[in-house]
């Protein structure tokens, strides 16, 4: 941002998925790559877990995002995914990338989809304050490349 | 008798990936009525995927019952005829990897005219570097 070209090539890619045969560890380090990849990258956006459910919105330049959106869409690991927005945008609607959501309410986690969730209270507690960590650290905007 | 065919057609899947450069020859009116019928396509719920529009070029996966996939590519070239149509993946899949239909524009800037063909090209699986 306080790029005045940038907005010309703003895109924006949100979706929903299911992210099922993942292990807690492999969600939290997959989590951990993304949230550095994207503040690299300089992407905004925000990544919640819902009923088992991936939330996200990433906007970023159509030359980074790109690439990006077509190698999750290609990912395994998401399942039934929904895109609910995958276009041009005249300006970014988050300052920053961040992870949350990850309260990790447990009602209903006989399901399938939850089974990466930690099932011990204090190990909850960890993986959750590991993730919102992410957030943290995802929270300075970096300086764009080429700008 | 409806229910039956399309739980057969369930189980015979196809997902097309191409390009084309249809959009080209197409009109701000002819775009917002084909981005109107993909919202409505996207409520019949019968094609799942997304089209992605950058400048001239479409950008698509589509994904179905075999046939209506067939009939949706033969509906596009008799729309819109050839155009620089190349499939670039034809697959049969065991379930959809969507569960909706989207179309998206892409911004035109000219720096990133390679991004749209990447996006597909990792879709794909793969690389382009």
């Amino acid at each position: 941002m306080g790029d005045l070209t940038e907005a010309r090539d703003l895109l924006e890619f949100s979706f929903e998925s299911t992210v099922s045969d993942v292990p807690e560890a492999a969600l939290q380090r997959l989590a951990r790559r993304s949230a550095a990849f994207n503040v690299r990258m300089g992407l905004t956006g925000r990544l919640r877990l819902e009923d088992g459910r991936f939330i996200q919105s990433l906007e970023g330049r159509a030359a980074v995002l790109l690439p990006l959106a077509g190698r999750i869409l290609a990912d395994p690991r998401h399942g039934s995914i929904r895109v609910t927005a995958f276009g041009s945008i005249g300006a970014r609607r988050f300052a920053d990338w961040s992870a949350e959501g990850f309260q990790w309410s447990l009602a209903g986690s006989d399901s399938d989809n939850l089974h990466f969730l930690p099932s011990r209270p204090e190990r909850r507690r960890q993986a959750s304050a590991a993730i919102l960590s992410l957030g943290a650290a995802a929270r300075p905007l970096p300086a764009l490349r080429d700008a | 008798m409806t229910f039956r065919t399309e739980s057969r057609d369930e189980r015979d899947l196809v997902q097309i990936v191409y390009v084309s450069s249809a959009a080209a020859a197409m009109s701000a009116e002819e775009l917002e009525m084909l981005a109107e019928r993909s919202r409505n396509r996207s409520a019949s719920g019968r094609l799942t995927g997304l089209l992605l529009r950058h400048g001239e070029h479409f950008y698509a996966v589509i994904e179905g019952p075999r046939r209506r996939v067939f009939q949706r590519i033969e509906e596009i070239i008799g729309e819109q005829g050839l155009r620089g149509l190349q499939i670039l993946r034809e697959e049969t899949i065991r379930a959809r990897r969507f569960v909706n239909w989207s179309y998206g524009v892409i911004p035109v800037t000219g720096r990133d005219s390679g991004a749209p063909s990447e996006f597909l090209w990792r879709f794909c699986g793969l690389q382009t570097e």
